[in-house]
């Protein structure tokens, strides 16, 4: 498969005068026709940064880019199109009123008569393109009503048409359910067979295993190794990850350890220890769906949910994600009230549902979406990390500068966030920006903490972090709802796991009967019928 | 991601040069206006650059101007930084004059303090009202307060001139006016024989409280953060309702303050159409002053020494556009078109750190 490169970097250099980070430090990169090539890192290693050169959203400051032995200017990404590269983003942007196929079109419009938008043809070149490559979407959706996954596969599907000679990647996956992740695969697969090369942006070493060819190691902004696939192992490209010139201590050693079985089992290291903190109720809250439904149209999205968490223990709740975890989550953090049935806390109903009233009583949320709900964007790092502490560094309305300072270089050396604390929020990575909800949401004392899909776009290291305070905060009697269409996230982390299916609960698992496969089977609805007593059992 | 001033202590340079450049244009479209439209481009052109320092009263009128830019931009700015929109600054800003005026002309024998108080008080109250309303209707109904704030100014302006040179006309006057308020309500005027007055001071003080309270206060940061990104406000436990009405009630109080002090220190009386457009130019010196209340106070000056610069060519030359106006609408075009489509100016460099 590969062949001599077609494409070259060479001396890549990226700097970022405002928070002094060096993103890129002399990259060298070879791309080879028709072949995968996979890209892993830590968070802020300064892989996104070097695809957004290749690709033309931002500009070096140094280096040169070779395509077929002739150097290229790549100053846009127009100009990238030209040269045949096109990236579809980690969190792809789109106009949310648009439907999906004016947003695949947007910037090739075909105008037909009169200079008028040519409807029909892009419309149906768009249903053609996914037909060929097996994506299922409607043309005609809005793209505000599309899940996380879906909106990847549009942004996919408008590179397609673009037809790409090579298409750029960033952690394509993360919001895939399992049957997409194959899907996805699938059709690199059959790209690389027309010649298309592919980088893909990683944080999974299984995937990079799996499809890749060559694998590229970044660490700090600098490319530590590039090998074949076939020539290595997984332990070994997460020990070049980590970094092994430094040495390794025993956490990193045993985070190799735990990566080389499974990504997932990172968080049984247990690093990290804390002292323990005293949470205001002690251990005896309980978190209750009582007959919870909610309707959209006719549909039941949420079907007579009753589950009932105690303080002590981490609930996973997974399911593909389509089928009730979105609303679940909704309804768990206030933000949307149920048509029927109650949400009780401590065994009394919740007044009112608002997010509001929810962090009143003691429910802490780490939200799906973490770029329209998760963070402000526009803000500060700063501000973003005072949220749910505001009233507590205030003095008669004014904010204490000194104390805010204190605090959020605390959370941001505790977290080992990236970045300037007095800087836009947009300036981090994905990653970053999820550190910095995670530590917002777990500083202070919470009754209960529910996470949803944590881990996206989160490195190992962040990972590892994340699990071992999910199970501190248990450890120490909070309550905590882990909801996750990863199956594996769940299963390594909960002590009881709810699954999904079609808006009801398919099945309750406890400790011994948990299998992938039993899972798997609660999550296609194959023993929904023969489960429903289990579901209703924790009911009482 | 819409281009807005990111929310830190010191304003963001990377945006500070597309504001100049909109500036700068706004200047050149000007300067060539006046070399190809005049029949006498050296005179228009030492009129327009210098007429405002020529003397005295051009001097004071252009820093009084300032001032009452400086109020109302920053209510402009209290409601853009809060994600809604009052743009029935005009109508708001016209009545508030008027009823400064009336609160005057039914209170002569009162004393200054207090007739000036209630006459401010007055002002302000039916700012508030009238753009508060708009936003109270967009928090229980959610109208749109853009609309329901210009259709509300719409009528007003009518309504108020109708008032001035109907019922409550100075039949002595050859204006269309009302009659002059009481001496002692007038106040302190700094720089004889101009219109300067104390309203600029007081505006100047305004500036930074309003930094102030929008930047280290938790109601500004509420409002801040209700203003860039509702959905995390209301995540974040926030009462986003709140945050509606209450900065289109503080918005339409500036705007009102900036109408009584029109009265008060300026025109001493409600004239026909007296402060008609200064709501419109109070928008764009708040988006020349990216909605921050410490620059808001530089875009006013330009934004008045430029209008000054400009009437000063109207009367020195024999200049025979509305060239003020002209004026206005190039940088008002220049500016909100900036605003419209960010980032082409420059290329973002250094958009994100990586993952």
């Amino acid at each position: 498969m590969t062949q001599t490169p077609w494409l070259q970097l060479r001396g890549i250099t990226t700097y970022f005068a405002e928070n002094n980070v060096t993103a890129n430090d002399a990259v060298d990169l070879d791309i080879a026709c028709g072949s995968v090539h996979a890209l892993v890192g830590e968070n802020g290693a300064g892989k996104s940064t070097l695809m957004h050169v290749l690709s033309g959203y931002i500009s070096a400051g140094a280096g040169r880019i070779e395509v077929d032995g002739k150097p290229v200017q790549i100053r846009s990404p127009a100009d990238a199109l030209a040269h045949g590269i096109v990236m579809v983003h980690q969190h792809p942007p789109y106009v949310p009123g648009f439907r999906v196929w004016e947003n695949i079109v947007l910037g090739m419009e075909r105008t037909g008569r009169a200079g008028l938008l040519d409807r029909r043809a892009a419309a149906d070149m768009v249903t053609a393109c996914a037909s060929r490559y097996g994506i299922s979407v409607d043309p005609h959706a809005r793209m505000n009503r599309l899940a996380a996954s879906q909106i990847h596969f549009v942004a996919l599907l408008g590179a397609l048409l673009r037809g790409p000679r090579l298409l750029i990647l960033d952690e394509p996956t993360a919001p895939c359910t399992e049957p997409e992740v194959a899907l996805m695969f699938a059709l690199l697969r059959s790209l690389q067979a027309q010649g298309t090369s592919i980088i893909l942006i990683t944080h999974k070493l299984g995937e990079v295993m799996q499809v890749a060819d060559r694998v590229t190691v970044m660490r700090n902004g600098a490319v530590v190794a590039t090998t074949a696939v076939a020539e290595t192992t997984a332990p070994r490209i997460a020990e070049l990850m980590i970094g092994e010139d430094c040495q390794i201590g025993d956490f990193d050693r045993r985070l190799v350890q735990a990566l080389a079985g499974d990504g997932h089992a990172a968080g049984a290291t247990g690093l990290h220890s804390r002292p323990p903190r005293a949470l205001p109720t002690g251990r005896d809250s309980t978190l209750e769906l009582h007959k919870v439904s909610v309707y959209v149209g006719a549909l039941a999205v949420l079907d007579n949910i009753n589950i009932t968490a105690q303080a002590g223990e981490v609930l996973g709740v997974t399911g593909i994600r389509e089928n009730g975890l979105e609303f679940l989550e909704d309804v768990l953090s206030g933000s949307i009230a149920p048509d029927r049935g109650v949400v009780l806390l401590d065994g009394k109903p919740v007044k009112r549902y608002s997010p509001r009233h929810f962090r009143h009583i003691g429910i802490s949320y780490i939200p799906t979406d973490r770029i329209l709900r998760g963070a402000s964007m526009d803000s500060t790092v700063a501000e973003n990390l005072i949220l749910l502490q505001r009233k507590e560094l205030q003095t008669g309305g004014v904010l204490r500068r000194k104390d805010i300072t204190a605090f959020t270089e605390e959370l941001k050396r505790r977290y080992g966030i990236t970045g300037v604390l007095h800087q836009p929020m947009k300036r981090l990575s994905g990653g970053n920006i999820q550190k910095v909800i995670l530590s917002r949401e777990l500083s202070g004392l919470r009754k209960v903490v529910v996470f949803s899909e944590p881990s996206w776009g989160l490195d190992l290291r962040s990972r590892d972090l994340m699990y071992s305070e999910m199970r501190a905060l248990r450890d120490e009697g909070a309550l905590v709802v882990l909801i996750s269409a990863d199956i594996d996230e769940v299963l390594s982390l909960a002590d009881r796991i709810a699954v999904m299916y079609r808006g009801r609960i398919a099945g309750i698992l406890e400790a011994e009967d948990r299998t992938r496969e039993r899972i798997g089977e609660f999550m296609l609805g194959f023993q929904e019928h023969n489960i429903t007593a289990a579901g209703e059992r924790t009911n009482g | 991601m819409a281009e807005k001033p990111a929310a830190s202590r010191a304003p963001p340079r990377a945006q500070t040069p597309e504001t100049v450049v909109a500036l700068l244009a706004a200047l050149l479209v000007t300067v060539l206006l006046l070399v190809f439209g005049s029949p006498n481009p050296a005179r228009a052109l030492r009129a327009f650059f210098l007429g405002p320092f020529s003397n005295r009263y051009y001097f004071g009128n252009m820093l009084d101007g300032a001032g009452l830019l400086l109020i109302a931009g920053l209510g402009v700015s209290a409601a853009f930084r809060a994600g809604v929109f009052n743009l029935g600054g005009d109508g708001q800003i016209y009545i508030a004059g008027l009823v400064a005026a009336v609160v005057c002309l039914a209170l002569p024998q009162a004393p200054a303090l207090i007739g000036i108080v209630l006459a401010l008080v007055a002002a302000v109250a039916v700012g508030m009202l009238l753009a508060g309303v708009c936003g109270l209707f967009k928090y229980l109904w959610g109208t749109d307060e853009l609309i329901t704030s210009f259709l509300i100014s719409a009528a007003i302006v009518p309504s108020v001139s109708y008032l001035i040179v109907g019922p409550l006309r100075n039949q002595q006057s050859n204006l269309l006016t009302t009659e002059r308020i009481a001496e002692h309500f007038r106040l302190l005027r700094l720089l004889p024989p101009s219109n300067l007055n104390l309203a600029l001071l007081f505006a100047l003080l305004l500036a930074p409280l309003a930094y102030f309270l929008l930047y280290h206060t938790v109601r500004g940061y509420e409002l801040r953060i209700t203003g860039l990104n509702r959905e995390f406000a209301r995540y974040g436990g926030i009462a986003i309702g709140a945050y509606t009405a209450m900065p289109m009630a503080i918005s339409g109080g500036l705007h009102g303050l900036s109408g009584a002090f029109a009265v008060l220190g300026t025109h001493h009386a409600a004239i026909q159409g007296f402060t008609i457009g200064l709501g419109w130019n109070a928008i764009a010196v708040a988006l020349i002053g990216r909605n921050h209340p410490l620059l808001i106070i530089p875009a006013a000056l330009i934004f008045a020494y430029m209008e000054a610069g400009a009437k000063a060519a109207m009367l020195h030359t024999e200049f025979s556009f509305e060239l003020g106006a002209i004026i206005q609408a190039v940088i008002f075009f220049m500016i909100t078109a900036q605003v419209a489509l960010p980032r082409l100016w420059l290329r973002p460099r250094g958009r994100s750190t990586a993952a």
